[in-house]
């Protein structure tokens, strides 16, 4: 330990008479180091800190509760069963002190005497089925604003419909007397709804969304940085959203898309 | 489909709040209680105060809570944690898996397997193995850990909120010109964009970090001494911040 070191260190403690201290500035002249007066004062002080830095983070006091160590000697207290007492079926090892559930204790379980039966279909979707007469009533009632463009958020945020899953359908129900002019984007729309949505001079577009796509349109506040917008992936989305005659938002773009190999 | 604009998307959950409360500083009768929060503007060359400006008293002027810290700081060091530590058990050590000796008529005592925990060689027990060690921590946490780091380096002097982060050259010599002007050792500079003057002229410095403003975490922050910010890294950071 250099001279001047040992004299900052002492000087801390108050072991080294002031006057004789060699200035901090003449130290670091001295160690030849380009670094600032606080720099070597942190680095060389044996004060206790008085500012919150990385060295002196705790939690709260009992914030966190020591962990319970069974079975580790009678001075402890859980040494003899590990509190799980004598004898029986919760005394044992595995599952916990219970059987799983559907456990027949070794008799075959239902669940194994019946034969499989079904199957899940992975492309299958859940649409929100919507119809015009409900949404000619929730633009009636002021509860959607026709003039803006409509999409399945106001939809939803107006309890038009109550959940989204994979996205709506626009049914015809009640077409005779639709007569609003709206500009809508749903997931999917009828030949009817689209025929009496045009009729009287609005528009419908077919927007593919994914589950991603569709809380990023709902919960956009959810999100620090939305995400870009999915395109579909599959053959049966791609043709649905090129087509024109779904009113598809990709109609007329199949070049984006790679439709054209 | 909704937009996602490269300059509307990063403050997109800020964007709403706002629409829903406007922002303290457009606020026509203030809180009696609310007193402003000021900071000098420096400039970053000669550090000579240029104006005043006002912070954000959520964001620059919170309570200054240890345990918030060392959670949040916990939390960021579980999840840096490589956890590719590894050992091998019995079933893993080659070697033979022959009988070590009959199982009886030796006069001994009965020996099965050569790579037991307890023979030399042999396995280890309830070892380490490659694993996540990535802790939760609620985003109100973290958010709030942010706000006190910054609120932190704030009560303490330690934060440099500066107009421009320009430097003359890349060169190193220049950068620690002006560190050692200002006495300081131990920096970490929050840029408002990528800077590639201040990039090569600091990488070689062990102690100066350089970050861009949405990497600003709670961790960086506190590993310097000094933070050095531009006015519109502290512009995101409240808005970002803003409760």
């Amino acid at each position: 330990m250099s001279m001047q070191r040992l004299a900052v260190r002492l000087s801390g403690l108050g072991l080294y008479p002031a006057g004789a201290t060699p200035s901090l500035a003449v130290a670091a002249a001295a160690a030849g180091r380009t670094s600032g007066r606080t720099a070597l004062a942190a680095r060389y002080s044996t004060a206790a800190p008085s500012q919150l830095d990385l060295s002196n983070l705790h939690d709260n006091p009992g914030s966190k509760s020591q962990r319970i160590r069974v079975g580790r000697g009678q001075g402890s207290g859980k040494g003899n069963t590990a509190a799980r007492g004598h004898k029986g079926q919760k005394a044992r090892a595995g599952n916990g002190g219970q059987p799983k559930p559907g456990f027949e204790g070794g008799q075959t379980r239902l669940i194994d005497r019946l034969p499989k039966r079904g199957f899940k279909n992975p492309e299958h979707k859940d649409f929100q089925p919507l119809n015009l007469d409900r949404l000619q009533f929730w633009i009636e009632s002021g509860r959607i604003d026709a003039t803006q463009p409509i999409t399945m958020k106001h939809l939803l945020d107006s309890r038009c419909i109550h959940k989204i899953q994979d996205g709506v359908k626009l049914l015809g129900d009640g077409k005779a007397d639709f007569k609003t002019p709206i500009n809508i984007e749903v997931s999917r729309a009828s030949k009817s709804a689209i025929k009496a949505i045009e009729a009287c001079g609005g528009k419908i577009t077919s927007v593919y969304y994914n589950q991603l796509g569709l809380r990023a349109l709902t919960k956009p506040h959810k999100f620090e940085e939305l995400p870009r917008p999915a395109r579909p992936m599959k053959k049966k989305d791609i043709a649905f959203y090129t087509d024109e005659t779904n009113r598809g938002y990709l109609a007329g773009k199949s070049e984006i898309v790679g439709m054209d190999h | 489909m909704y937009s996602t604009d490269a300059a509307e998307a990063p403050l997109a959950r800020t964007s709403q709040k706002q629409t829903l409360a406007p922002s303290p500083a457009s606020h026509k009768v203030a809180s009696p209680f609310s007193t402003p929060l000021q900071a000098w503007i420096r400039d970053f060359k000669s550090n000579e105060p240029k104006e005043l400006i006002q912070l954000e008293r959520v964001v620059f002027g919170a309570p200054l809570r240890r345990d918030i810290l060392h959670r949040v700081v916990v939390w960021q060091r579980d999840a840096e944690r490589q956890g590719t530590h590894s050992t091998k058990g019995r079933s893993e050590v080659s070697g033979t898996t022959r009988k070590a000796a009959p199982q009886k008529g030796r006069g001994a005592a009965r020996v099965g397997s050569l790579r037991a925990p307890q023979r030399r060689g042999g396995g280890i027990v309830f070892g380490p193995k490659p694993r996540d060690h990535s802790s939760d921590l609620p985003r109100k946490v973290q958010d709030m850990g942010l706000r006190v780091a910054l609120s932190t380096k704030f009560a303490q002097d330690q934060l440099v909120i500066v107009d421009d982060l320009s430097l003359d050259s890349h060169r190193t010599k220049e950068f620690e010109a002006i560190k050692d002007r200002h006495g300081w050792y131990s920096v970490l500079v929050v840029a408002s964009k990528e800077n590639e003057k201040l990039w090569k002229a600091t990488r070689n410095l062990q102690q100066v970090d350089v970050a861009v403003m949405q990497e600003a975490d709670v961790l960086r922050l506190l590993k310097r001494e000094i933070v050095i910010m531009d006015r519109k890294a502290v512009r995101y950071l409240e808005k970002k911040l803003r409760v």
